[in-house]
Order: C-alpha cells, then sequence, then structure tokens
C-alpha cells in the first residue's frame, strides 16, 4: 500500500507516516500541489490513496483535486482531504469535485488509521 | 468592535488550542492568571503566528519556549524530542497557529467576525518580544500544560 501525503506542513506529513506505517505502508511525500502533480506524473500507477491538504502555496488543495478528477491517468486514485478548513461548505464542495474522505486537523493518531483503512477499502485498492 | 468581543474570540481560539494539544498530544491545558506565568525570556522561544484577513484584520500568536515546542512535536508525532529538528520545531508551533485558527474560522463563520486564514509562520529567537503600536485593540492568554507554559496573542491591526 503506498499513500501520497500532500500537506505543507512537514509535522503533518510526519504524523501521517507514522499512521502508514503502522499498517505496513509507504509514503511518498509533496509539500504542495505542483509537487503533488510532479510527483503522480511519474508514479501514479503505484499510488493507492492521496491524502490531501487544503490550504497550500502555489496551488491549493481545491485545485489540486479538480485537476486529478479531470485527468483519466489519476482520477480513479481515491482522494481524502486533511484539512483545517471545517465550515460545510467547504466539505460539501470537496466531496462534490471527488474527494472520498474528508478529515479535519487536529485529528487523534487512531481516527486518521480507521479513516486511511476505510479509504482504502471503499475507493480501490489497486494492487496491480 | 468592543472590549469584550475579543475576549470572546480570545477563549474560542483558546478552547481551540486545548482542544488541539488534547487530541493530538494527549495534553490537558489550563488557563492560568497573567502574573502567575513564570517563564523566562532568556530561554529560547518560537513564536507561530498568522495573519487573519477580515473586515478588521488581525494578527493572532502562540509563543513558547523551545523546549516546549520540543515537547508537544514529539508527542504530537511520535518521534523523540531529541530527533526532532529546529525546523521541525519552526514548522509544527506554525502549524498549531494553523489548526488553532482553523477551528475558530468555522465557529466565527456567518459572523461579522469571521475571516480568511493566511499563511502560518514562525519566529525564533532569545528575549524577543512583539511589540504593537498603541491603542490597538488587543489581548492575552497564558495557558499551561503540565509544567509548561504557552502564550497566546491576538492584536486586530
Amino acid at each position: 500500500m503506498r499513500v501520497l501525503s500532500v500537506d505543507d506542513s512537514a509535522m503533518v506529513r510526519k504524523i501521517i507516516r507514522g499512521a502508514v506505517e503502522v499498517l505496513d505502508g509507504d509514503l511518498l511525500e509533496a509539500s504542495d500541489g505542483i509537487e503533488a502533480l510532479e510527483l503522480l506524473e511519474k508514479q501514479y500507477k503505484y499510488i493507492d490513496l492521496i491524502l490531501l491538504d487544503w490550504n497550500m502555496p502555489r496551488l491549493n488543495g481545491m485545485e489540486v483535486l479538480k485537476k486529478l478528477k479531470a485527468d483519466r491517468r489519476f482520477r480513479s486514485i481515491p482522494v481524502m482531504m486533511v484539512t483545517t478548513e471545517s465550515e460545510r461548505q467547504n466539505i460539501v464542495s470537496a466531496i462534490q469535485q471527488g474527494a472520498i474522505h474528508y478529515l479535519i486537523k487536529p485529528f487523534t493518531i487512531e481516527e486518521l488509521i480507521k479513516r486511511i483503512m476505510e479509504c482504502l477499502g471503499k475507493g480501490g485498492y489497486k494492487n496491480d | 468592535m468592543t472590549d469584550m468581543d475579543i475576549e470572546k474570540i480570545a477563549d474560542y481560539f483558546t478552547d481551540s488550542f486545548r482542544q488541539v494539544l488534547s487530541t493530538m498530544a494527549g495534553f490537558e491545558v489550563s488557563h492560568i492568571a497573567c502574573e502567575q506565568l513564570n517563564a523566562s525570556n532568556e530561554n529560547p522561544i518560537i513564536m507561530g503566528a498568522m495573519v487573519l484577513h477580515g473586515k478588521k484584520d488581525a494578527i493572532i500568536s502562540l509563543s513558547m519556549e523551545k523546549s516546549t515546542a520540543s515537547m508537544i512535536i514529539a508527542y504530537m508525532t511520535g518521534i523523540l524530542p531529541q530527533e526532532l529538528k529546529e525546523q521541525d520545531l519552526f514548522d509544527g508551533v506554525a502549524e498549531l497557529v494553523n489548526i488553532m485558527a482553523g477551528e475558530v474560522k468555522a465557529r466565527l463563520a456567518n459572523t461579522p467576525y469571521h475571516f480568511l486564514l493566511t499563511s502560518p509562520f514562525s519566529l525564533g529567537g532569545t528575549n524577543f518580544k512583539m511589540v504593537q503600536k498603541k491603542n490597538l485593540l488587543e489581548t492575552c492568554r497564558h495557558l499551561r500544560a503540565g509544567e509548561m507554559d504557552i502564550t497566546f496573542r491576538i492584536a486586530y491591526i
């Protein structure tokens, strides 16, 4: 299982790394949307889940989500938003754009692990 | 905006900070009176801050000793304090401000005090103070988690 964490906070990426390691997975990291898209160009076939922050420099999470869902190579990769944006209209908007889950910071490590497992069960665990 | 409003908003931020530390690090945070604060200026401090854009702009900050930041980030990430780099502490304290502000943003949505988040940043050093212009509407809260002191400030600019 390989997860891509897209977050401008190294601390959040470290927390996510801890959770993914508990699940015996590998973590790829990107610190903004542009870096994430560059990484996906090369590695999209090997990524099972994307955890996407909303507020990031250069290209924010919603813009990344729209690009992912508009590209047939990337659109089947499940995306969970992991963000401080907790207003209802933002959650609805992200789900409408194709995110399959929405985790609001702050979260516990247990909650994060549970959501990752749900995403992998729900969104197609690509094991090809 | 009145003094009472800013006090209420400061309480929202401190409630949010309590929730962040309790959820992500397992720390219980209490609110202590200013005069009980015994943080020394001689120890290195890390301050995370963010500008809030609203009808009236504001700046918020969280200040703590470097050793406090190290302990909090260690509990949040599961990484031993001695293995954390200085950059991890600066990044972590800025993210604490970001998470704290995110919850309050949602709470104040659809009120006259709603605001937009900006990119958090952090400052560090020894014996430094943030000095605002006179007559700004500002307030602070001192928080304690175990032996660790943290100061929250908000100023409408």
